[in-house]
């Protein structure tokens, strides 16, 4: 009745009442929009502002004339990226390599976490836990210098190795087909043991009633685990995986730069490297902004349709 | 409750002391300014900023040099120095963002066409002829450096540097383990690096060592002495076989060249690792006694070899290679500088700025530049000789207030701060051993040119696609369909360039000098 | 009887393969930390050797003898003290205050009926993607006036998307709305909420982002490489990347010579001394946080 009532009113009082039911709902709301207030104010003074940066990638940068006295030249970048015989290869290497990290590299500080966490000796375990985070703080630079001491053909601990069981060896950082491969595996061991934070930090929050009940269930630990801790993990994992996809166009500049050689650039030269490269070493600013957009925009629209499709399988998504 | 009162005891601690460090270090700056102002009774006393790159121990701002300087020409340096790392970054920055000093130390390769032709540097072409010491310490082919593309004026002060002669050095006592003697053609060298390899010149019964570490690119500093057989250098401005200027893939022994490496590869008597090297782990190797042969500069072998802290007499220093019995060795000397003080278009100070880098390029000021104090920061310094005596602590204290980094020439008359080895005795070695390397050498003397610079930077990607290909050719990774078919594309591309250089190399010709 | 035995079966067969999940994850995770703490041992020691043995036989692990000479170089520069100083007052200060942002600014957002929610959220991920480079923020730090001080390491970055996002979903997955409900029924405003009840179960999501922020501050080169100018406030990672400049010498070939004639001795020892003294001060720190996401009691047990 009571609704039957409120449809019945004049339109105009109807509008003053939308209004006034928004007032209405931001004043309850209020202490919400005032706790987000700064993280906008943030996000206008110090990244929304300084993105009129981009339009260097329409211009001819002129150090003289700056962002605002440059010579426009409409997508004539963009056109040169794309006639590149480079860039092609460039967004393979780039793509497959994240790729690879993607399916291989991912999983692993999961499965990390819930195996630390099975543990059932509290010391032993935060030790563990302590030295799988040490590579992280290793540059890539030293890691660098250790694997090529490590992988040496004629030097190198791993080649000794072959060598002792007969076989020859491998020149792994000098040969296309191994860079990949060295790429993920020096990938994870350096980054693995730091992720685990993230999901040991998920996995700590999980009711412990749940486990409580899963006992009563008789459901074993393995099961425990896949009923319990990986439900309740779930969207962290979802959320990570996002962001992954989202990141599909970057590969980080400082690895693959300490890993690339003249005889492995066909494969190993991605957007960082040529950005690093035509950017601040031959100077050509307006070059690398366009070529920085466009993994940006590739990499935008990969997490907006990753998020689509995690919405459409029922998950949460990002937003 | 008692670690939250830690926490914030911590916490207060520690914004006192940010505090208090932070009155420190602007009470720091209050006084410097201040002594400035107060010592300027009479005098005048300039402020030039800069931006200049020094090593992380060197204090700008209380160093009695400086002061020395302010005294001696009422001028104070104010500078600032970014981190070495990414000095290029800031410089660019910096330009980019129109806060330009009144003066700055920045490469002539990557933007200097651009910035000169933008005008923002200042034109010192008429200036300079007032100041006898720059005319006098930088040569004319050295100011060729500075002087841009686009209208033949100059922009800037190169920070003169002494020529390197690049040969090789050797391992002696593998030489004479294998009964060998230095090679002087390629062939004997393959042969050298063959038995280096394969002969155990070691005698450790392990099968641990290579002939020879090449530079990370196909034409490189530390290849010279290899290339130059063939006619290429990294330093343009060789002439081909039959005289004439073309770059150096179009020349005639340019395959024979690569062939040479690419065999050598296969055979695996050179160390296959040289794609990975970073910095000079080339010269690392050859210290750690795992290669027999890497390219080095005459100037300068023997503090490498002291720098790792090896015995001096048993290494050997020798001229490039040639390719026939009888030959001349050929020493490429074309002009060095290490990058250019660019002066600000607007600044009011352009002739206090000259007269400072004039200063810097007399004897006083060379000295003071590098060495600091006499007393202070060295016993006694003999420019005749370039023989310096100081102590350990004197060297550290040197290192706060100046050194080869603060330096603004980086030669004098030609020779560098310190010729030879650390001691006399190994100076001698040096010296004995370079007459002896040197004899009947020729001497390439070349010019800059600009216009290969511009080449570079208007193909770069050809240019590093091109320098890539070279080394995957050598390592068997890209075959010689590829490179030839390529280097058409590339030269049709350059021929505007190439034309430019032919016709430039005819007006100001390499001079060829004989020992 | 044999309902017994029925249900004692697979009970038994429970603990057996309790038992070797067990194992299998200690054999696991003990073999991936052998992998990582391996060559940090070698850090570690090379760090002390001699820098002729060390070229000797670069694979070399016990030092013959214990020389502290990257050490001491290291601590005769002055800078490297002020490099602490200045470091502990970003990292503290720097960390404080992207915490509390995140927490602040992670409580509306995990809110998702909230009328504007889509916006915000598409504001805050178009940053992640699109910025406007080096050039437009140095230009802004500038105008700011913040060029040249601490302030500029700290405010440039002070809200990370990716931490912002992973705040925001550990608050919606540990705070039942069940209790929020019957705190607004209590009469309790949001930000009464947020401080007295949310606050308090965020221990381990506070201390992850504690950990992650402060290690970001302690390892950041790049803002500062960009706006500090005098070196009395230069950072540690810059003033370590100095000591062991050479490597990117790669760059241009002048520069490259420059530095090689400088002598840069000693600079793999060097280097991994300098690892030593970076990652020493948050060995020391690390596990008074650790505790907060390592759980003390197996899970399934009752907490704490």
């Amino acid at each position: 009745m009571k609704g039957a009532g409120a449809q019945a009113a004049q339109p105009a009082v109807k509008q003053k009442s939308k209004a006034g039911a928004a007032w209405k709902y931001l004043k309850r709301k209020k202490y919400l929009y005032l706790l987000l207030l700064p993280c906008m104010l943030y996000m206008l003074i110090f990244q929304y502002i300084p993105m009129y940066g981009v339009v260097m990638a329409f211009q001819d940068f002129s150090f003289k004339g700056g962002f605002f006295g440059s010579e426009w030249v409409g997508l004539e970048n963009f056109q040169y990226l794309f006639s590149l015989p480079d860039f092609y290869r460039v967004l393979t290497n780039s793509i497959s390599l994240s790729l690879l990290r993607l399916v291989f590299a991912f999983p692993i500080p999961i499965i990390l976490a819930l195996m630390i966490n099975e543990i059932p000796w509290l010391h032993y375990k935060k030790a563990c836990q302590t030295v799988i985070y040490l590579p992280y703080f290793i540059s890539w630079v030293v890691i660098g210098g250790i694997l090529v001491n490590l992988l040496s053909p004629s030097w190198g601990f791993a080649n000794l190795f072959l060598k002792s069981i007969g076989m020859e060896p491998v020149f792994f950082l000098g040969e296309e087909e191994y860079f990949r491969p060295i790429v993920v595996i020096s990938h994870i061991w350096k980054q693995a043991g730091w992720d685990t934070i993230i999901y040991l930090a998920a996995i700590t929050s999980i009711n412990p009633e749940l486990y409580e009940a899963a006992k009563i269930d008789g459901a074993s630990k393995f099961k425990r685990i896949f009923y319990v801790t990986l439900p309740c993990i779930r969207s962290t994992i979802v959320i990570l995986l996002l962001l992954s996809i989202g990141g599909l166009m970057g590969n980080g500049f400082e690895q693959i730069n300490v890993l690339q050689n003249s005889n492995n650039i066909m494969i190993s030269e991605v957007f960082e490297t040529y950005t690093y490269r035509v950017g601040m070493v031959n100077g050509r600013f307006s070059f690398a902004t366009t070529v920085g957009l466009f993994s940006s925009t590739v990499g935008f629209i990969l997490l907006l349709l990753a998020n689509w499709a995690a919405k459409l399988l029922g998950e949460d998504g990002i937003f | 409750m008692k670690g939250k009162k830690k926490l914030a005891m911590f916490l207060a601690l520690t914004m006192l002391t940010g505090a208090l460090a932070g009155c420190g270090s602007s009470d720091d700056t209050g006084s410097g300014t201040g002594s400035t102002g107060g010592d300027s009774g009479e005098k005048e006393v300039v402020e030039i900023k800069m931006v200049h790159m020094l090593n992380a121990e060197m204090d700008v701002k209380d160093n009695p040099v400086l002061d020395k300087i302010e005294e001696e020409l009422g001028i104070r340096l104010v500078i600032e120095a970014p981190p070495v790392n990414d000095y290029w970054t800031r410089t660019q920055v910096i330009m980019s963002t129109g806060s330009m000093p009144d003066l700055m130390l920045e490469g002539t390769d990557v933007n200097f066409e651009k910035w000169s032709s933008e005008g923002l540097l200042a034109d010192i072409t008429d200036d300079i002829k007032n100041y006898p010491n720059l005319m006098k310490n930088i040569s004319e082919q050295q100011w060729g450096d500075t002087t841009a593309r686009h209208d033949g004026k100059i922009y800037g002060v190169p920070r003169c540097n002494s020529y390197d002669y690049w040969g090789f050095m050797i391992n002696k006592e593998w030489l004479e383990n294998l009964n060998l003697e230095a090679p002087t053609t390629i062939d004997e060298f393959v042969a050298v690096c063959d038995a280096f390899t394969n002969d155990d010149p070691d005698g450790n019964g392990k099968d641990d060592t290579y002939g020879v570490s090449l530079g990370k690119q196909i034409t490189d500093l530390r290849n010279d002495f290899i290339s130059t057989a063939y006619n290429i250098s990294l330093h343009v401005g060789m002439p081909d076989a039959n005289g004439d200027y073309v770059l150096n893939q179009f020349k005639s022994g340019y395959m024979d060249y690569l062939d040479t490496l690419r065999q050598m590869y296969s055979d695996n008597i050179l160390d296959r690792e040289f794609i990975t090297h970073k910095a000079d782990e080339n010269v690392e190797k050859f210290a750690q006694g795992r290669v027999g042969i890497v390219g080095a500069s005459g100037k300068s072998y023997i503090s490498e070899l002291e720098k790792y802290g090896l015995d001096v007499t048993k290494y050997q220093y020798c001229a490039p290679l040639t390719l026939n019995e009888g030959d001349a060795p050929k020493f490429m000397m074309p002009p060095s500088n290490w990058c250019a003080f660019l002066i600000n278009a607007d600044t009011d100070k352009k002739d206090d700025v000259l007269r400072l880098l004039d200063w810097a390029n007399s004897e006083e000021g060379f000295i003071l530049t590098h060495l600091g104090i006499e007393g202070e920061h060295y016993e006694s310094y003999d420019l005749e000789n370039r023989r310096l005596v100081r102590t350990e602590e004197q060297e550290l204290a040197a290192k706060k207030v100046c050194g080869d980094m603060f330096g603004f020439a980086n030669a004098y008359d030609g020779r560098p701060l310190i010729e030879g080895g650390a001691t006399e005795e190994s100076t001698k070695i040096w010296r004995e051993n370079v007459d002896a390397a040197t004899e009947g050498v020729d001497y390439y003397y070349a010019p800059f040119v600009k216009c290969l610079f511009s080449m570079q930077s208007d193909f770069p990607d050809e240019t590093e696609y091109l320098s890539n290909l070279e080394v995957r050719y050598v390592t068997g990774e890209a075959t010689a369909d590829e490179l030839n078919s390529f280097i058409e594309e590339y030269k049709g591309k350059v021929q505007e360039y190439s034309d430019e250089y032919a016709e430039f190399m005819a007006e100001n010709p390499v001079e060829i000098k004989k020992n | 009887m044999l309902q017994n035995i029925s249900a004692a079966l697979p009970r038994k067969n429970k603990i057996k393969e309790d038992k070797s999940t067990t194992i299998v994850s200690i054999f696991v995770v003990t073999l991936f930390a052998l992998c990582c703490v391996a060559p940090f041992i070698y850090v570690f020691f090379v760090s002390f050797m001699p820098y002729s043995e060390y070229i000797e036989n670069p694979m070399k692990i016990i030092p013959s003898k214990i020389d502290f000479a990257a050490y001491r170089q290291m601590f005769e520069l002055d800078l490297l003290w002020s490099g602490y100083r200045n470091t502990i007052i970003v990292t503290v200060f720097g960390t404080l205050l992207n915490v509390a942002l995140l927490v602040i600014s992670g409580y509306p957002l995990s809110k998702t009926n909230l009328k504007g929610h889509k916006v915000f959220m598409g504001i805050i991920m178009f940053t992640m993607f699109f910025n406007g480079g080096m050039i437009p923020n140095y230009v802004l730090v500038r105008y700011l006036n913040i060029d040249d001080t601490l302030l500029a390491l700290i405010l440039p970055g002070c809200i990370s998307v990716f931490n912002l996002l992973l705040m925001k979903n550990f608050i919606t997955t540990t705070i039942p709305t069940t209790l929020e409900e019957s705190a607004t029924i209590d009469g309790a405003n949001d930000l009464r909420i947020l401080f007295s009840i949310v606050f308090p179960l965020l221990k381990p999501a506070i201390a992850t982002m504690v950990v992650f922020c402060a290690v970001g501050h302690w390892n950041s080169y790049y803002s500062a490489m960009l706006y500090l100018q005098d070196r009395e406030k230069w950072t540690l990672p810059l003033i370590l990347r100095e000591l062991i400049v050479v490597d990117n010498a790669n760059t241009l070939s002048q520069t490259a010579q420059l530095l090689q004639s400088q002598n840069m001795a000693h600079s793999f020892t060097l280097k991994m001394a300098a690892i030593v003294i970076t990652v020493l001060p948050i060995l020391i720190v690390y596990p008074f946080m650790q505790k907060y996401f390592v759980k003390g009691v197996t899970l399934g047990s009752v907490k704490e």
